[in-house]
Formats: structure tokens, C-alpha cells, sequence
């Protein structure tokens, strides 16, 4: 097991991988399509001890194999980056474009947390009576200060009260169907809790996380991240 | 017996027959066919004294609506043309027709947009298998594993898939003694 107690004075990306192999597969194409445009970049994965054995192909900078076995798992990992910026990314992203490079000099002086913006037409609920989800996590780029480090805490500690059904709500406001999301976690810890960190958009931001089935209108320079969706049947 | 018309509606196109309703002082109702005649129909003339060409428009509009003969939508497209000049209704059909052109060419954007993302998670796919072959894994050759990353067609990754494993297991053959 390795534990990353230090904090590593760069900036570096962190994937995770739990429950199905299918997604240590694809954590381990996508980082190295990421050391493809990006060859020095710092990488960090963490994956559930079962997976020991697998052979991640030297692309990884660490691996951790501390991860629980739980769809969100990447909400434990967040808050244990070695990095002191860091950039997530779901493991069925794909880079696909040089200026990957560039990440981290998107990050502004004010932002705790950069992110890209939700589409309504490409996805599954995102409007409801008491507010929208407007930000898109399966990818973003965030400081480890304390507040950030403490919302990124709390984002898994309430997503395991909210898929556990411990955390009820006004469903007259916020329907039950958004109980699945990590995203619907995230809207109330930034609109309804103490815990709110400064949120911004990566600029021209679909560049950043091009989700399949975005019109191609959104954007007129080339793609940099291309964000897939796992087959079901992998 | 005093009796009141009511509802009158053209029963023919060419507006020479009127069907309309009798109201009788008994409450008695009737509803009556009406024509003129040569010698002049005294009904005909008390229709056309007590209602307006417009009104009897307006009620034969209503009663093909209610017969399902016109919708509403059509009647209101009708009405809106009825008072443009000749040029206007050209310029309106042809301004429909490009309407028309714009919905059909984002119909056709959606389809290619939706087969280009069918497109991409299938090869995404592919090559998320190509790099789960033991050959393809194992193998240390980055230029061609990098290509079949960036590839950009299903026939591409495979064609460069087959490559590196022929050249990994060419790599492995056992020398022949001579």
C-alpha cells in the first residue's frame, strides 16, 4: 500500500477506479493517452486493493490501492491529492490534443474550483423547481487550500448519506431522481451549506470536457479532452 | 307563428345556399336549407338583411371547425393571408419554404451529429480492447502504441493492432537450429 503523506509541490492529475475492472481499464488508456500530449505530467490513481496485481504499464506516477469498493469513489479520493493543484478526471476521458499542457495556467487567482459547464440537451435532469445542476463533475481542476480540501470532505461524506437514503429532502423542490448524482451533492454543498467554495468556468470550457453528443457548434478550436461513456456490456 | 334565424353557415362554396336555424315563439327549432329563387325568397333576403357576408364567413369557419373539415391553426393562416397583397403571399410562401429548408438541414445536422457520436464511442471502445490484448499491453514499442491511441478509424486501430502483434510475436519466435 502506499500512502502518500507528503504533499508533492506540483501540480498533477488524479483518476480513480473501483467496482468494475472495465474502469481501471479505461484509467489506465485515458492516463496514457494523457502521456501522450502531456509526457512529464504528474499522475496519481487510486484503485481498490483488489486490482494489486493488475499491471497499470508504468503510466501512473503513484497508484493507491486504498479506494473503497463504491461508484463514487472518487469523492474519497479527492480530498487525499498529493498535488497542490489538481485536475480529476473520470477514467473514460480521453486526451486528445497538445494544449492539455495548458491546464493548469486556466486556473485563476480567484477560483477554488474550475469546472465546465452542463449541457441540458446532453444529459438526463438537470432543471428542477428548487434550482439547476450547472456544472459538470466528471472533470475539474481545484486548490488544496483548507476550504477546498473541506468541501471536497463533505462532498463524500454527504454522497454516502444521500445514496444510503440517510439524507432526505424536500422532494417538492428536488426530485428523488437526483439522488444518484455526485452532481446533485455538489449543487447543495455549494448553494445550501456553509461549505461553498468559489466556483469558475474553464474558458471556452467544452474544449476542456467535450462530452459525447455535444452539438459541434459549441466550440470552433479543436477538442482537447474528448469524454466518453463506458459500454455497459464491457 | 313569429319565428327568429339563427346561425346561418354556407352550405355551398360558391355561397348560394345557406343552412340556418329557425327559432320559433313555441321553442321550436328548425333547421332549414335556404336558396334564392327567381321570383326572390323572402328567407334568402331576411338572411342576407339581418346578417353580414362577414358573419356567415365567421360561422361557417366555426361549424367546419367543429365538423373537422379546417383546424384552427388552418383557419388563422387563412385569415392572415386573406388581407396581404399578391406580392406579400409570395414573399411569405417563400420565406416558408426557407423556414422549411432550415428545419429539414438541422434535421440532418442532429442525425450526422447523433452517427458521429455512435461513431466515437465505438472506437473508443476499440481501442480500449486493442490495449487489453496481452501483446498490445506488454509490448514497449510507444511509436506504434501511441498511433493506434490516436487513431482515428476502427480500420486504423485494428490494421496497426494487428501490425504490433505480429511484430511482438516475431519478436518472441524461438531461433531455429540450422
Amino acid at each position: 500500500m502506499i500512502v502518500l503523506n507528503q504533499k508533492l509541490p506540483n501540480n498533477g492529475f488524479i483518476y480513480t477506479a473501483s467496482l468494475e475492472r472495465k474502469f481501471l481499464i479505461s484509467a489506465i488508456y485515458s492516463a496514457q493517452t494523457l502521456r501522450d500530449y502531456y509526457p512529464d505530467a504528474n499522475i496519481t490513481l487510486y484503485t481498490e486493493n483488489k486490482w494489486h496485481n493488475e499491471d497499470t504499464q508504468g503510466v501512473f506516477n503513484n497508484v493507491v490501492y486504498d479506494a473503497p469498493e463504491h461508484k463514487r469513489a472518487k469523492l474519497w479520493a479527492l480530498d487525499k491529492t498529493p498535488y497542490d493543484l489538481t485536475v480529476y478526471m473520470d477514467a473514460d476521458v480521453e486526451i486528445v490534443h497538445e494544449d492539455i499542457q495548458t491546464i493548469f495556467d486556466q486556473m485563476t487567482s480567484t477560483a477554488d474550483i474550475m469546472l465546465t459547464k452542463i449541457r441540458g440537451y446532453n444529459g438526463q435532469i438537470y432543471k428542477f423547481v428548487g434550482g439547476e445542476l450547472t456544472d459538470h463533475c466528471g472533470l475539474f481542476m481545484y486548490k488544496s487550500n483548507k476550504k477546498t480540501i473541506t468541501f471536497m470532505n463533505q462532498w463524500w461524506e454527504l454522497y454516502q448519506k444521500q445514496a444510503s437514503g440517510e439524507w432526505k429532502w424536500d422532494t417538492s423542490l428536488y426530485p428523488e431522481e437526483l439522488r444518484p448524482w455526485d452532481q446533485w451533492t455538489y449543487w447543495w454543498l455549494q448553494n445550501q451549506t456553509k461549505y461553498a467554495i468559489i466556483k469558475e468556468w474553464f474558458p471556452d470550457d467544452a474544449r476542456w470536457n467535450w462530452i459525447n453528443g455535444y452539438k459541434s457548434s459549441e466550440t470552433d478550436k479543436d477538442i482537447i479532452i474528448y469524454h466518453h461513456t463506458l459500454s455497459k456490456d464491457m | 307563428m313569429e319565428r327568429v334565424i339563427k346561425n346561418p353557415y354556407w352550405s355551398r362554396e360558391d355561397k348560394t345556399q345557406v343552412v340556418c336555424q329557425f327559432h320559433y315563439e313555441d321553442g321550436t327549432v328548425m333547421e332549414a336549407a335556404v336558396m334564392d329563387t327567381a321570383e326572390g325568397n323572402p328567407d334568402w333576403q331576411e338572411i342576407m338583411a339581418t346578417f353580414t357576408t362577414a358573419d356567415i364567413n365567421a360561422m361557417t369557419d366555426k361549424v367546419k371547425i367543429s365538423q373537422g373539415k379546417i383546424t384552427q391553426k388552418d383557419l388563422d393562416e387563412k385569415n392572415r393571408l386573406a388581407v396581404m397583397t399578391p406580392e406579400e403571399i409570395e414573399a411569405d410562401k417563400i420565406l416558408k419554404e426557407e423556414e422549411s429548408l432550415a428545419r429539414h438541414r438541422a434535421r440532418q445536422e442532429e442525425e450526422k451529429e447523433k452517427e458521429a457520436k455512435h461513431k466515437n464511442e465505438i472506437l473508443f471502445q476499440v481501442k480500449l480492447d486493442s490495449f487489453d490484448i496481452e501483446e498490445i499491453k506488454n509490448s514497449t514499442n510507444r511509436e506504434l502504441k501511441s498511433r493506434i491511441r490516436k487513431a482515428k478509424t476502427i480500420i486504423e486501430v485494428q490494421a496497426l493492432t494487428a501490425v504490433l502483434i505480429m511484430k511482438e510475436l516475431d519478436s518472441v519466435k524461438p531461433e531455429v537450429a540450422e
